[in-house]
């Protein structure tokens, strides 16, 4: 760690004003009264970064990351503190900046660079290997707004990934792009980090901030309240986000959703059907989803998807539609039994979708809906003494076992 | 300080303004020849209006070539400053995603329209050229040309720049703005010596010409090759002291708007 100092970030603070407009009513509003007294994006924010450091920026919606981002780039200014970095800083707060959909592949390479920062014959130098990175080969020379969006996004990847800043700084931009084009965008700003530069690397999912980061940053309602190895921040961040609901109920309103279905409620109920922030299981325990219904043609089927603390996706079922009532209008509850013999103890969150299929669409998508922690009891209702495997699941597996002799006889 | 950086950087007005010009002319039907078809459309209009049906004079020089001359500086400045005008609009998405100097992209304009100056001016002499023995003789080179013409082109490029800039400051919290812009640049236009030479109403509109700082610029363009007035050197001076002046505060204004702007693009 005696690497110099590449981010420097001294209590810093941005400060906004809730809803302001400039129209004549608000205008008149704000004369005739008090004040509005605003919110702070993030609110006294310390932190310093070394050269040769990949850090993960986590921390739920709204908690201040991209602002800390358009702090730290510059796009806008602090209301108090201090940022500094020390050397050129390069943001990829979305791909394909700078992008004019009328233009060729090739000549906004060199546009997206040039605003992003690069030199001329820099572009110049590397352009093989960008055009190379992207594999838009062929279509180089065709108008990108003729892309299909993988193709766009693999291009403003690659011009992004490419650039030779000292500090950069990528938003969650790898939710596109095919699992393939993912990893190897991954296993890019591993490498950036180190070549001796600084990334920081904002993402929702746990798994590519442990692999990818040695340190993280936890912002929460715009304090920095986690800094340190990435593997700690993340468990203690996963542990808090879904220790916290193991119920949640949407108004009609408010409910996630399009407008053939909305979701509801979920819950996970236990054997005796209650609802607690850990559930004891003997041997199985259900997920239950209501969902209202609004369309004759489609017939909405629910899904859920089940996270372990490290984000990782362990087990996902979803509902046969033979098995969902046809009847179109209408709220609907859903229950899947899930056994724990398959489960280590321990924390996880759901994430809940609802889809109709021929052709395929998905009317909810919402991740980390509810979080429980589970504990497997045996049936006097006491813990049950089982060795944590720390496997992603226990599938049931057949042993036979002898003296050695027995076995050969 | 951002004037040093917008200098340092001074590639991206080319990056800019080059993206500008080639996505301007892509999927138009005749592409770069509305460079020229814009100044002969418009001094077609002009002419048919204000000189055959209206009967204003437009003194020894040809009502078409006076028009064409008067235009080509107007037009450039014109398109400049509604450029800029909503310019950090329609370049917010790329405020609010990266930094760099804000400058560059609002100095672009400058440079993009500059062909578009060239291309009028060379249709010009074209049109003085083609239009016979009257047209030819009509055109009354002076030697100063040479040397005063880029000068005149800088002093105009600068003078949109900061009218440019006041407006795209204000721009950012007014979005109306634009409406009420080129109502102003319409108004402008007319108290500017393009439809005529020297002020109708004689003396008592001098002082329209002495507080316009595009007056002299329009006026001394047109001296120079037509038989026209040429302005007084009261008219450069306070027309300079306005530009400067105007170049100042627009570059404060617009570097605080942005500043504090940004968040509500």
């Amino acid at each position: 760690m005696n690497q110099p100092v590449t981010v420097r970030a001294e209590g810093l603070s941005k400060h906004y004003v809730r809803g302001r407009n400039s129209d004549m009513t608000s205008v008149f509003d704000r004369w005739m009264k008090r004040p509005d007294q605003g919110f702070f994006a993030i609110k006294d924010v310390s932190f310093e970064l070394r050269r040769g450091e990949v850090v993960g920026l986590i921390g739920r919606n709204g908690s201040g990351k991209s602002t800390l981002f358009k702090v730290l780039s510059r796009i806008t200014t602090p209301s108090h503190g201090r940022a500094e970095i020390f050397g050129r800083c390069a943001t990829m707060l979305e791909v394909g900046t700078g992008f004019h959909p009328d233009l060729t592949g090739r000549e906004n390479i060199s546009l997206s660079g040039q605003i992003l920062g690069m030199r001329p014959h820099e572009i110049a130098k590397k352009l093989d290997s960008i055009i190379d990175f992207s594999g838009v080969g062929e279509f180089l020379d065709t108008p990108v707004k003729h892309y299909s969006s993988g193709m766009y996004v693999r291009l403003g990847f690659a011009v992004a990934a490419h650039l030779d800043a000292d500090v950069l700084l990528v938003d969650e931009i790898l939710a596109v792009g095919d699992q393939a084009f993912q990893q190897k965008c991954l296993q890019t700003i591993a490498g950036i980090g180190r070549e001796d530069r600084t990334v920081v690397l904002v993402s929702h999912s746990m798994p590519n901030i442990v692999s990818v980061c040695d340190r993280a940053l936890r912002l929460e309602g715009g304090h920095l309240v986690d800094f340190g190895p990435a593997r700690d921040v993340v468990t203690a961040y996963s542990r808090e986000v879904a220790g916290s609901i193991p119920y949640r109920e949407w108004s009609a309103d408010e409910a996630p959703g399009d407008a053939i279905a909305r979701l509801r409620s979920v819950r996970v109920i236990d054997e005796s059907e209650n609802t607690h922030a850990v559930i004891k299981c003997h041997r199985a325990f259900w997920i239950e989803v209501t969902y209202t219904s609004t369309n004759t043609k489609r017939v909405p089927c629910p899904s859920f998807r089940m996270f372990n603390v490290d984000g990782h996706r362990i087990v996902a079922g979803i509902c046969p539609m033979e098995l969902v009532e046809r009847r179109a209008d209408g709220m609907f509850v859903a229950r899947a039994r899930v056994s724990c013999d398959v489960l280590d103890d321990g924390t996880y969150t759901l994430g809940i979708c609802v889809s109709s299929f021929y052709p395929g669409r998905e009317h909810v998508k919402a991740d980390g809906v509810v979080g429980f922690g589970l504990s497997v009891v045996d049936h006097h209702g006491k813990p049950r003494e089982r060795a944590v495997l720390q496997a992603i699941t226990r599938i049931p597996v057949s042993w036979g076992s002898g003296s050695v002799q027995a076995m050969i006889a | 300080m951002d004037i040093r950086e917008t200098f340092e950087q001074r590639g991206l007005i080319w990056i800019f303004a080059i993206k500008e010009l080639s996505a301007r002319y892509r999927q138009t039907l005749l592409g770069p020849l509305w460079f020229f078809l814009q100044p002969l459309l418009m001094t077609g209009v002009f002419t048919l209006i204000f000189s055959k049906m209206l009967g204003v004079s437009t003194g020894r020089a040809p009502a078409g070539l006076f028009y064409l001359s008067g235009l080509a500086l107007w037009t450039y400045f014109s398109q400049v400053v509604t450029a800029l005008g909503t310019g950090v609009r329609s370049h917010g998405a790329l405020f609010r995603k990266v930094y760099f100097p804000r400058l560059t992209i609002m100095a672009a304009p400058l440079v993009s329209n500059a062909v578009q100056l060239v291309m009028h001016i060379t249709t010009f002499f074209v049109v003085a050229l083609l239009s016979g023995p009257a047209g030819v003789s009509s055109l009354t080179i002076s030697p100063w040309a040479v040397p005063l013409l880029p000068l005149i082109c800088v002093y105009v490029a600068l003078m949109a720049l900061g009218v440019g800039l006041v407006i795209a400051a204000m721009s950012i919290r007014f979005r109306d703005l634009h409406s009420l812009v080129t109502f102003l640049l319409q108004m402008w236009m007319f108290g500017t010596p393009i439809i005529w030479d020297t002020a109708p109403g004689g003396e008592r509109w001098r002082f329209i010409l002495d507080l316009n700082p595009m007056a002299w610029p329009i006026r001394a363009f047109r001296g120079l090759f037509l038989d026209t007035s040429m302005p007084t050197s009261r008219e450069i001076i306070f027309g300079s002291m306005i530009t400067i002046l105007l170049i100042a505060v627009g570059i404060v204004l617009f570097r605080r708007a942005v500043r504090d702007g940004v968040d509500v693009l």
